[in-house]
């Protein structure tokens, strides 16, 4: 449902049909495996089967031998290591990581990890071929928990590595470990005197809680093709959500301009954070450039698993200070979360983001970054912040039940508001996080008794808040009239969600045109201006600002054709809904003048760059019933709703799926969903029937509430939506299952195993 | 000098500024304010500036808005400046 209010624009808030849905739906869209080209080669990747390891040597020779076979490549073929920093939009990666990540060099860090890339003429020939490489491993103990990596003497990935390489501490030397480290790198946040905070407190409870990694689930496995043309040039055909981030990479690694390469993006089959980082792109490229043909490289559903960057598994120490008023006074967290193999886990996310639905005056959040024998932590979904928030909030759920107090009404009594200071200090804009939890008191699913289950399970409800900062950046888009009063409209952001339609919705209405009058279209690198990834919830907003511009910048061109056609100032003219007028009662509409375009001097395009910075923070409350079955430990979900501050609703719709998917994927992370590793770091559950992801069968009909306070910094009010709802799922299904229960999970995924484990010691 | 900004000193920050959680400054501009609390507490410019560049890994908030510009974005009198590290995975 959505809130009762009237939409206050024409086009915005109502839910045509997406323009690139009849593509979609009748299998014609090409995704990235749908490409093929005269003379393609297949290329294949091979893994290394150990978690650690020192290679030795690598033979490729009888590899090379196999007939069809054209091309084989290792680490040696890779352009030399820099100290450049690689921005794929959702994160950051020193290029050195990056090349070890193409192909390890000498040792391998995680199973999974590329070793060596070949391609033939045939699939079935490469996949053949990779068993003829021949690599020697001196296999080493791996570390596969943080713990473990933390612990006095344990195997160290990066030999020379410090306590600070991915991201130096401020002042050299202050804090640097003397020997070498498994802990990347280190971020303390703080605002207020925590210490004091604790000493005023009434109460102080703390926990430990930890999580498992998690696959972002994207039903489509990575692909890339790229073709070395003999002009020098290289185009990249990729399922990405960064074309730009594949290019820059891309062009960085191999030493060619970026304008000498084209990535042109194919439809997407999800993402959710995964696909923003180049993982085959420039094994492909390089083979091309020696085989002289286009090569194509995709994964298997094995390789996704093992070879591209889930969540990272957390362990999360946190402690709450309150007064017996319920009010909070202190908060105090450390948090270890997995990097994988290479620096850079969403650590620092999850400690700005877990205790940011709520004004808490002294903070304290020391967050840890640590490597392990397992693949590179990639962003997912609100990167970091579910497992830190599943801290918070069942400390949360703990207070109330200790006061005695309605669990969202304590809530409520510390929510954040503009001006609320956030553990790095900044403040909060202005934000709806009151509204939301006001909505969620007022659902028809909080205010309902919860019943009993008629086949004697228990049966519990759990709430829980989420946070997530959304973000802005670079957005360039272009729109072309034409003479019949239609636009094309060029977009930079590769459309996952619905940004086609909800970015030609924006468009429309600073036009003050129909949505049916706009066609827009994802163009690649060459047709467009730089534009960030599809990601961080920052489409609708800075894609959006970007559209808006770019009408604006139409409509300034349109005033003057028409102060030309009338014979005025051009400051004479004015624009609005869609209807031009002169200074002596002259009207005109965009299409009429669309018409007359051509013989005063030619159509025209609006253009807009941008790069805003003000994108309205995210809020989320859900409220979930459970059943427990006390003989299997099972746990089902009855009844889910998920309250969101979505700032204004482009499509109500689009809007509605982000908000039922991102419950879904932190219904698995809460329930089912987790990487399982034998002692030797090899993953056991590496295919999607024994990785349980939710299916339509696991869930109920997600019930969504619309809250809309608007961005003041967005000129319909958008806020990103994508990303927050996969945020308080973990907590709040853990509090149901304490409600029905007794037992509190304070390590999720609460499997069938894990939970009948504690029903039995219970 | 002091000046009528507040500029709030990450942890990591705060063996220069003997302990001090929050300093004053001035400056119409990120550098311009950097190069002040270099002069008083020197160590702030190589902490934050790397080849004329606010380090890749940093973040400038003024009056709690982060910065694209880095050392080029302008700042109003009576501003809070808050120092923040960059978050992998979060920069979104």
């Amino acid at each position: 449902m959505t809130t009762e209010t009237k939409p206050a624009f024409n086009v915005v808030g109502t839910r045509p049909i997406r323009p690139d849905g009849v593509d979609k739906v009748t299998g014609r869209a090409n995704y990235g495996a749908d490409i093929s080209l005269p003379g393609m080669l297949y290329g294949r990747i091979l893994r290394s089967p150990h978690a650690h390891a020192r290679i030795l040597s690598i033979d490729t020779s009888k590899a090379e031998a196999l007939d069809g076979v054209r091309c084989v490549i290792t680490h040696a073929d890779l352009p030399g290591a820099s100290d450049t920093i690689l921005d794929f939009g959702e994160s950051v990666s020193p290029y050195k990581w990056v090349l070890e990540q193409t192909f390890a060099s000498e040792k391998v860090l995680y199973q999974g990890h590329p070793v060596a890339g070949l391609c033939a003429t045939d699939p079935h020939i490469a996949e053949d071929a990779l068993s003829l490489i021949e690599v020697e491993y001196e296999v080493l103990p791996p570390v596969l928990t943080v713990h473990d990596a933390m612990a006095d003497g344990a195997p160290i990935l990066h030999e020379g590595m410090k306590m600070v390489e991915m991201v130096a501490r401020f002042v050299p030397g202050d804090g640097r470990s003397e020997r070498d480290s498994n802990i990347a790198s280190q971020l303390e946040l703080e605002h207020g005197d925590p210490a004091a905070g604790f000493e005023e407190a009434d109460i102080i409870l703390e926990g430990e809680f930890e999580t498992a990694a998690a696959h972002q689930g994207y039903i489509e496995p990575q692909t890339g093709t790229a073709y070395w043309n003999p002009d020098g040039t290289l185009t990249i055909w990729t399922s990405s959500q960064g074309p730009f981030a594949i290019r820059d990479t891309v062009a960085h690694m191999l030493g060619i301009p970026m304008a000498d390469v084209k990535v042109v993006p194919m439809e997407i089959g999800g993402g959710f954070g995964g696909k923003t980082k180049p993982y085959m792109e420039p094994a492909a490229a390089i083979m091309s450039k020696k085989t002289g043909r286009p090569v194509k490289m995709y994964m298997n559903r094995e390789e996704v698993l093992v070879g591209t960057g889930p969540t990272s598994a957390t362990y999360v120490r946190c402690k709450i200070g309150a007064k017996n008023d319920g009010t909070l006074v202190a908060g105090e967290a450390t948090l270890a979360y997995e990097a994988g193999a290479f620096p850079g886990s969403p650590v620092g996310a999850g400690a700005s983001c877990m205790f940011s639905s709520y004004d808490v005056p002294n903070l304290y959040v020391n967050a840890l970054d640590v490597l392990t024998n397992k693949p590179k932590a990639h962003a997912y979904r609100a990167p970091g912040s579910p497992q830190a928030t599943y801290a918070v909030e069942s400390l949360l759920d703990q207070l109330a039940e200790r006061l005695e107090r309605d669990p969202m009404e304590l809530r409520a009594q510390n929510a954040a508001a503009e001006g609320t200071r956030r553990a790095d200090g900044t403040r909060m804009p202005a934000i709806g996080a009151e509204e939301t939890m006001q909505a969620a008191m007022d659902s028809p699913h909080y205010r309902s008794e919860l019943g009993i289950d008629e086949d004697g399970r228990l049966i519990g409800r759990g709430v829980s808040m989420g946070f997530w900062h959304n973000a802005g950046g670079e957005s360039s888009a272009y729109a072309m009239t034409n003479a019949d009063g239609t636009v094309n409209l060029s977009l930079g952001s590769v459309d996952i969600g619905g940004q086609r339609a909800g970015l030609a919705m924006q468009f429309a209405e600073s036009m003050g045109i129909g949505y049916e009058q706009v066609r827009p279209q994802v163009v690649d690198t060459d047709q467009i201006g730089f534009t960030n990834v599809t990601g961080g919830s920052r489409v609708s907003y800075a894609s959006g600002l970007a559209v808006h511009e770019a009408a604006l910048d139409m409509q300034q061109q349109l005033a003057a054709r028409a102060a030309r056609i009338w014979e005025c100032d051009e400051e004479a003219v004015s624009y609005a809904d869609g209807v031009l007028k002169g200074p002596d009662g002259q009207s005109m509409t965009f299409p009429e003048l669309c018409g007359q375009l051509q013989r005063t001097g030619g159509q025209i395009q609006g253009a807009a760059d941008v790069s805003p910075n003000r994108p309205g923070p995210a809020f989320a409350c859900h409220i979930v019933d459970v059943a427990v079955d006390q003989d299997t430990g099972k746990v089902d979900v009855l009844r889910y709703s998920a309250v969101q501050d979505v700032g204004t609703a482009v499509h109500p719709s689009y809007v509605e799926g982000q908000v039922q998917g991102g419950v879904a994927q932190g219904a698995g992370m809460a329930l089912t969903e987790e990487y399982v590793y034998s002692p030797e770091g090899r993953m056991t559950n590496a295919s999607l029937l024994d990785y349980r992801m939710p299916t339509s069968l696991d869930l109920p009909e997600i019930e969504t509430i619309l809250v809309e306070v608007p961005n003041p910094s967005h000129p319909y009010g958008v806020r990103g939506v994508g990303e927050v709802p996969i945020v308080p799922p973990l907590a709040a299904i853990a509090n149901a299952i304490y409600d029905a229960t007794g037992i509190r999970m304070n390590s999720l995924p609460a499997s069938p195993t894990k939970l009948l484990d504690r029903l039995l010691e219970e | 000098m002091s000046g009528d900004l507040t500029v709030f000193v990450p942890i990591g920050m705060r063996p220069l500024t003997g302990g001090l959680r929050t300093v004053s400054a001035s400056g119409a501009t990120i550098s311009q304010v950097i190069d002040d609390l270099e002069s008083r507490y020197p160590g702030f410019h190589m902490s934050l500036v790397e080849e004329g560049r606010l380090k890749s890994s940093l973040t400038i908030a003024v009056n709690s808005v982060e910065q694209p510009l880095g050392l080029l974005a302008r700042v109003p009198k009576g501003a809070e400046i808050h120092i923040i590290q960059a978050m992998a995975g979060g920069k979104c």
